[in-house]
């Protein structure tokens, strides 16, 4: 499976830019949408989940147009989707949801009822299947939300901000979890979570102000940044004169007033360098970068 | 069927669908008992705030994936939206009926068969204004039609309120004549001519309210 997207461009009402002239190419993958708040990662995805139209530019599926009311069709046969903020119908069950759910897949009675145990065993909500939804906790209702994004078997599962809320177990469950189910699809992982990226996806791409500024995979972007990550030690006078002139990405207090990592290509105050991380990486293609990025 | 039966679940427990359509009825039951009430105004009144609680409380089960922040979800399933859509309205349809049903044969044993005309008369007119106000309205923004509907109505009744000061007894009848057919009343044929300019405007109405629907289910 392939998704080529060209030139897309979305412009809402009141000449606000979703996303400007993006192209990219996904083929069977992890793919992760990194970017901040604002960035376009959820318009992109809107898109691509048929819910809104691009304003200009193209969508192919496996060599169909997006544009085609048929290819619409056969995208919701194959589509998962699991948007950022989603509620549930609170007086319904986890089982009764999920069955529901597969009612508007048209999913037969036995195959929907194999289905539903399947997915509720897989996503751990065995012991919680009979409660209403409204009891459930925000990790719940995450789990429930990817359990009914897989219903269809989708060979393109689309994740918005799933970690988002979630406190660092039900993160790492959900990262797993997210590892577990991606054989043999397209998951596209929509966050401004660097570690969510870092441990789930093959791919990246960085967008920012409804461009790609980056498209590459996790290790390249990362060693990209060899040699432009630095720490020093600084009093605390000089720290702010210091985040006028880095990128500082991270100040940790220390005996002699901070411990700063910062970007740079060569720093003037005496630092060593650091061996650089995604989250290093991420930071200096947003704030770093003056040419676009692209392995690809 | 299970999508029958998971809607009317859904709609079960939407407790106020099943509560207020009951709680109106009976209180339109005592209002109509209550030999007080003989105007015409008073029953367009009391009828646009019934028309406009159960109009809300309509539209809230209806949309009930977009007030719950489901439809993202529903709405890239196989099977539509507008047929879910239709299920539900069906259902509350159906439901609603029942009501006036369980209304009329109250009302047969309570009250005059005058009377009776002239509620079912002002309820088609409070029907048709609200329907009329949503149309006006949903020309300037969709979320504007409660407050459009609301203007409708009460401008409605203040020209009826008028109308009835001024013209007298016969005003009564004037308005539910348009969609009863009062045969025996004076202005039979300009009823019919009102009438059917009156079917024009509610098929507009309709059309445009069918693609509102559309356009808020997404």
């Amino acid at each position: 499976m392939e998704i080529k997207i060209e030139n897309l461009t979305k412009i809402y009402k009141g000449n606000v830019i979703g996303i400007k002239d993006v192209s990219l190419r996904i083929k069977n993958k992890v793919f992760g949408l990194l970017g901040p708040n604002g960035a376009g990662k959820t318009t992109l995805i809107k898109i691509l989940s048929t819910l809104i139209e691009p304003t200009s530019g193209s969508i192919f599926i496996n060599s169909k147009n997006l544009k085609d009311s048929s290819t619409k069709q056969y995208i919701k046969s194959i589509l998962g989707y699991l948007p950022e903020n989603f509620g549930l119908y609170p007086e319904l069950t986890g089982f009764e949801f999920l069955d529901y759910m597969g009612v508007l897949y048209k999913i037969n009675k036995n195959e929907r009822t194999k289905k539903v145990k399947e997915l509720i065993e897989i996503t751990g909500l065995t012991e919680v299947q009979k409660r209403k939804t409204k009891t459930y906790s925000k990790g719940m209702k995450q789990r429930l939300g990817i359990a009914q994004a897989l219903l269809n078997d989708p060979t393109l599962l689309i994740v918005d901000e799933p970690t988002s809320g979630l406190d660092p177990e039900e993160r790492i469950r959900f990262r797993n979890l997210l590892s577990e189910i991606s054989g043999g699809r397209i998951v596209i992982l929509s966050t401004h979570i660097v570690g969510d990226v870092e441990h789930a996806c093959n791919e990246i791409a960085i967008l920012k102000e409804g461009s790609v500024l980056a498209h590459t995979t996790p290790r390249k972007l990362v060693a990209n940044v060899k040699g432009k990550v630095w720490e020093a030690e600084v009093s605390v006078k000089a720290i702010s004169q210091m985040k006028k002139e880095y990128p500082v990405i991270s100040t940790i207090p220390s005996e002699k007033g901070y411990k700063v990592r910062f970007l740079a290509e060569k720093p003037t105050i005496e630092a060593e360098e650091a061996v650089p991380n995604l989250e290093d990486a991420y930071i200096y293609t947003l704030k770093g970068a003056k040419n676009k990025y692209n392995s690809f | 069927m299970d999508l029958l039966r998971y809607n009317i679940k859904l709609l079960f427990y939407q407790w106020n669908v099943l509560v207020f359509p009951l709680a109106i009825t009976v209180l339109t039951i005592l209002v109509l008992y209550e030999s007080s009430v003989k105007s015409f105004s008073t029953l367009f009144l009391f009828e646009s705030f019934s028309s406009l609680i159960l109009g809300i409380i309509t539209i809230d089960a209806l949309f009930l994936e977009r007030k719950l922040k489901l439809s993202e979800i529903t709405t890239i399933k196989l099977i539509s939206p507008v047929q879910v859509f239709l299920v539900r309205w069906a259902l509350i349809l159906l439901y609603g009926v029942s009501v006036l049903f369980f209304l009329a044969i109250a009302l047969i044993h309570s009250t005059d068969f005058f009377r009776m005309r002239m509620f079912f008369g002002t309820m088609i007119t409070v029907l048709f204004l609200c329907n009329f106000g949503f149309f006006l309205s949903s020309f300037l923004d969709p979320h504007l039609s409660t407050i459009g509907i609301f203007v409708v109505l009460s401008m409605g009744n203040g020209i009826i309120s008028q109308l009835t000061e001024k013209l007298g007894e016969d005003t009564l009848l004037f308005f539910p004549s348009i969609v009863t057919f009062f045969p025996e009343y004076e202005y039979f044929w300009q009823n019919r001519i009102l009438f059917t300019m009156f079917s024009f405007i509610f098929l507009m109405a309709g059309i445009k309210l069918m693609e509102n629907i559309e356009q808020q289910i997404g």
